[in-house]
């Protein structure tokens, strides 16, 4: 479920003009269906403090009451975190020094180490060959080992991952619509439009065109189909 | 602002001599592998033994994204330097890069100096190049 939600912040931060909201009802109702709620996995053991167990006598009625508490306590759980508003790029250039143009064949990167400071509010500098004075960009302020993970999840396009990794197509057509909804210039949401297509119509589409998993996608569209016709007959 | 106490007065005393922002080597024992730290000590001190704090550190070979990495506490910095401490040429150049400090003049010079001599190194290499093909 986590992976999920952190999927579907990466696809649901576009600016916030035009295009639908984080917090809109329909978007929020797509994204509660493909999180799901399994109350296995979200009630799963977890290390506690040992301590004997309880156990309770309860009549039917109390036991239902008390699954329903449960359920709540699970969508409160469950309840996904704020969209951040896409972070801007940093271009800032603090001087142009051309005096200073090859003066060292590497550049310089200068990082204020005071104490207090959050890490995204540290002043961190880099002086190029050229000369140019400049604030570092999100991507070199990152610890360099991170950044190999974070090119895996960006070249699986996390959308063409999910839809592989949902065994029941039923999420798969729910985040379509969503992925739709929010990126209504992509080609997908265009043809789809023009089709008026819904269902598994809508992710042969996607398959065929946004996908970088399109081999894996039509296979499983394929056994579902087959196995669909199959329990019809 | 107070920054010296009858504590360190005595002690500056002792020592004699003043506080200095200097590079300090630090000590990996690994040949043909330097690091330095940025550090505030007493003048008279050996370059690597006992200083008075760490300000930062300076990484002189550079990584695989070819990046000098130079860190520095500048909060620190300002308070040792309002207690008179004085930077040492090659802080003070370091500095003058990060934008800290105003730029320092030699760091201009040296680079002139390295624009003449790439100059000078295009200028022959190409004289070779002809040397060779007329050979």
């Amino acid at each position: 479920a986590h992976h999920d939600s952190e999927a579907c912040r990466a696809v649901c931060s576009p600016d916030a003009h035009v295009k639908p909201q984080f917090m809109d009802a329909e978007v929020q109702d797509i994204l509660t269906r493909i999180t799901g709620l399994d109350l296995e996995k979200v009630f799963r053991p977890i290390k506690q403090e040992l301590k004997p167990p309880t156990y309770k006598l309860m009549t039917d009625a109390q036991l239902k009451e008390v699954t329903q508490s449960a359920r709540e306590q699970a969508q409160r759980l469950l309840k996904m975190p704020p969209v951040l508003p896409e972070r801007k790029p940093i271009n800032d250039v603090l001087s142009e020094d051309k005096i200073l143009e090859g003066m060292d064949t590497a550049k310089y990167v200068f990082t204020d180490i005071t104490f207090n400071i959050p890490h995204r509010e540290r002043f961190i500098v880099i002086r190029e060959p050229t000369g140019t004075l400049r604030k570092a960009s999100w991507e070199e302020r990152q610890d360099p080992n991170t950044s190999g993970k974070y090119d895996l999840l960006r070249s699986t396009r996390p959308i063409g991952g999910l839809v592989w990794y949902l065994k029941d197509l039923c999420d798969a057509v729910s985040l379509v619509g969503l992925f739709n909804k929010v990126h209504p210039h992509s080609e997908t949401a265009q043809e789809a439009s023009s089709q008026q297509a819904s269902g598994l119509d809508l992710l042969k589409i996607y398959a065929k065109r946004e996908s970088q998993r399109a081999g894996y996608v039509e296979l499983a569209l394929q056994a579902y189909e087959q196995t669909s016709a199959e329990s019809s007959v | 602002m107070v920054c010296k106490s009858l504590a360190s007065f005595l002690l500056k005393t002792y020592h004699g001599g003043h506080i200095v922002i200097r590079l300090a080597m630090a000590g990996h024992k690994q040949p043909n592998r330097p690091f330095y730290r940025i550090v505030a000590a007493y003048n008279k001190r050996a370059r690597d033994s006992k200083y008075i704090e760490q300000l930062g550190s300076y990484d002189p070979l550079p990584n695989i994204y070819n990046e000098k990495l130079v860190s520095f506490n500048s909060d620190r910095i300002k308070y040792w330097m309002g207690c008179g401490a004085h930077p040492t040429k090659p802080v003070a150049k370091l500095l003058g890069l990060a934008g800290f400090f105003p730029l320092h003049p030699m760091t201009v010079t040296e680079a002139e100096r390295r624009r003449g001599l790439a100059e000078l190194a295009e200028g022959a290499a190409p004289e070779e190049v002809d040397k060779q093909q007329e050979l």
